[in-house]
């Protein structure tokens, strides 16, 4: 017989509350899991349609909670792109709309000679027509979700335009808008000449300390906008980290629910196990044996309950990610890191958990834990 | 007494802030190798000593003394109860979800190492007490006297040289007690171990070398 037998042999004394104390556990690693898998999913899906368009620096108003409401004066893309560094600039109207379907779509607007246009990958029809001002583009995940395909019309804010092409990003977020030319997007939201942000490219994008130089040049210039670098976007953006905040305080508040519980079935074997206890100590355990045992226990909880709730929060993201209501917005994103993380933190609140319900054990006295029936 | 293994020197043992005494001013000595066993009415403290002995239990008052060793220390008695001290209860006291051959291997955790030399060991034990058939039986499905022997198993696994066995035969009818007691008595023996037992019946007290009867807490008789 090996130690960790008496341990397992204890919480199998009673296999109900064992199997429910695990499945407390497991719904709050479930949880964590699918929560900061779902913030990360999100910051990711942003940083993705940035990098498929190429942008190096992007440019927001200073000061903006919600960046969908932020606006800039379109004619401050000429004073960018007469900042030496600067390659190209492409000013970028974004909102999201309410179709009569119900359907929340993110809508965005480029300039005729936008370069954002060459970034997009074609798979059907074409560029809009952008004399005709009817004509709009549909990423496919929209055209999927809006069953629109080249050639049919959508209603857009009571306007009809014709889809003239579909096309394909890796970044999720694009996949699922509408494109519309600069001006017809202004004149449809009653934004004139404004746009929300501007994308830049840079001579030297893969040069920390010419990025850093030009950030700089830019920031002077330019007191009252800020120019971000596309991997920070997500980390820098107010909803992203308010997002972020919320997933991470929901699941720190389950893990310690699931720290209760763990304390109080070890609570309970401790006090039924009584006699077991006395036993030990009578034929020589030492206190810190004892000890050993009980948060073993803990440990053994903790990590079926992780194992148990990894799974679970994997399916559980998956499954949000596939509702209708998400469009395939989000591409679910856990890391084997994260995984192994939340169950070792798990599993430290396990032992942690144990300790408590292991002093009292080794303070029975022997005597009276003998008589125990 | 020349060669004395425990010795009591003014112990007593009260409850509740003395308004209970269990044990008033004993003074005694135990021998090496004797063969000992404690009687008197219930109540009287028999067991209550035994625990002292074995350090299950503290003195409030007094002091102990185990083989030359003064101020005992809780961790201490625990090392001394794994190596040298066995225990052997009325109620048998095993682990309902263990084996018969795990039960015994219990006291070995903390002195062997390696679980296949536990097992080993526990095994020969089993077979010493004639039970290596039931080895992989559960206490529950054992009669009583089997149980029993399983419990002085366990109490030998570690060769202690100091057993302490309380009422070991009081669950037990006159035939299994008689077997019970031969083998402790085969033990005391054979390996020259001291044995104390504390027994309500005249037939198994008078197969000790001395016998001491409790009254009240203190030590009516010694002889
Ligand atoms: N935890 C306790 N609290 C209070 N009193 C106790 C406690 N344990 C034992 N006593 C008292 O100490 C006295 C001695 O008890 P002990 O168990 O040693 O008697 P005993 O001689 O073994 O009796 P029996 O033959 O019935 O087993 C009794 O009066 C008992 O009520
Ligand atoms: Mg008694």
């Amino acid at each position: 017989m090996r130690f960790i037998s008496i341990p397992v042999l204890s919480l199998g004394r009673r296999p109900m509350r064992t199997v429910l104390t695990v499945i407390g556990i497991a719904v709050a690693v479930g949880s964590f899991i699918a929560l900061v898998g779902m913030s990360r999913a999100l910051e990711k899906a942003w940083v993705n349609s940035l990098d498929d368009r190429g942008t190096h620096l992007l440019v927001t108003r200073k000061g903006v909670v919600e960046l969908l409401t932020a606006s800039i004066k379109e004619d401050i893309g000429e004073q960018l792109q007469d900042i030496r560094g600067v390659r190209a600039v492409a000013g970028e109207l974004v909102d999201l709309v309410t179709l009569k379907s119900g359907q929340a779509v993110l809508i965005t607007g480029w300039s005729p000679e936008s370069y954002l246009w060459q970034t997009l990958n074609i798979v059907r029809g074409n560029l809009p027509d952008f004399n005709s001002s009817e004509e709009v583009m549909l990423g496919q995940a929209c055209s999927e979700s809006l069953g629109k395909e080249v050639g049919d019309t959508v209603l857009v804010r009571d306007k009809e335009f014709i889809v003239s092409g579909v096309f394909r990003e890796s970044g999720v977020m694009t996949n699922g808008t509408i494109v519309f030319p600069l001006n017809v997007m202004q004149d449809m939201i009653e934004k004139p000449e404004t746009v929300t942000v501007f994308n830049l490219l840079i001579d030297h994008p893969d040069q920390p300390l010419k990025v850093e130089a030009l950030r700089n040049d830019l920031g002077e210039a330019f007191e009252d906008l800020l120019f971000t670098e596309t991997d920070q976007i997500a980390e820098s953006n107010h909803m992203m980290q308010l997002f972020r905040a919320m997933a991470w305080g929901t699941s720190t508040i389950a893990l310690v629910i699931a720290l209760v519980v763990i304390v109080n079935t070890l609570l309970m074997t401790v006090s039924e196990q009584k006699r077991q206890i006395g036993i030990l100590s009578a034929v020589g355990w030492s206190s810190e044996r004892i000890l050993a045992v009980v948060i073993t226990e803990g440990f053994l909880l903790a990590l079926f309950g992780s194992i148990a709730g990894s799974v679970l929060g994997i399916y559980g993201l998956h499954y949000l990610a596939s509702m209708p209501q998400m469009q395939g917005f989000l591409q679910p994103e856990i890391t084997l890191r994260m995984v192994l993380e939340v169950c070792g933190a798990t599993c430290v609140l396990g032992i942690l958990g144990g300790l408590y319900p292991a002093l009292r054990a080794i303070r029975i006295n022997t005597v009276d834990a003998l008589r125990y029936e | 007494m020349k060669n004395v293994i425990a010795e009591l020197k003014h112990v007593s043992r009260e409850y509740d802030d003395g308004r209970i005494v269990a044990l008033q001013d004993i003074t005694m000595q135990i021998g090496r190798g004797e063969w000992l066993s404690i009687t008197g009415p219930s109540g009287s403290g028999k067991s209550t000593l035994l625990h002292l002995l074995g350090g299950l239990d503290r003195p409030t008052k007094g002091s102990i003394v185990f083989d030359g060793r003064d101020k005992i220390s809780a961790r201490q008695w625990a090392r001394l109860r794994a190596r040298r001290i066995g225990f052997v209860f009325q109620s048998f006291n095993l682990i309902p979800s263990l084996t018969a051959l795990e039960n015994v291997e219990v006291p070995l955790f903390g002195v062997m190492r390696r679980s296949a030399k536990r097992r080993q060991k526990a095994m020969d034990l089993l077979e010493r007490v004639g039970l290596a058939d039931r080895s992989r039986h559960r206490p529950g499905t054992l009669s009583g006297g089997e149980r029993q022997r399983i419990a002085i198993a366990r109490a030998l696994v570690n060769s202690p040289d100091f057993i302490l066995a309380d009422e070991p035969t009081g669950n037990l009818d006159t035939r299994t007690s008689r077997e019970i007691m031969d083998l402790l008595e085969s033990i005391h023996t054979s390996e020259r171990t001291t044995l104390v037992v504390v027994t309500h019946e005249i037939e198994i007290a008078s197969r000790a070398t001395r016998t001491i009867r409790c009254v009240d807490g203190m030590i009516a008789g010694d002889i």
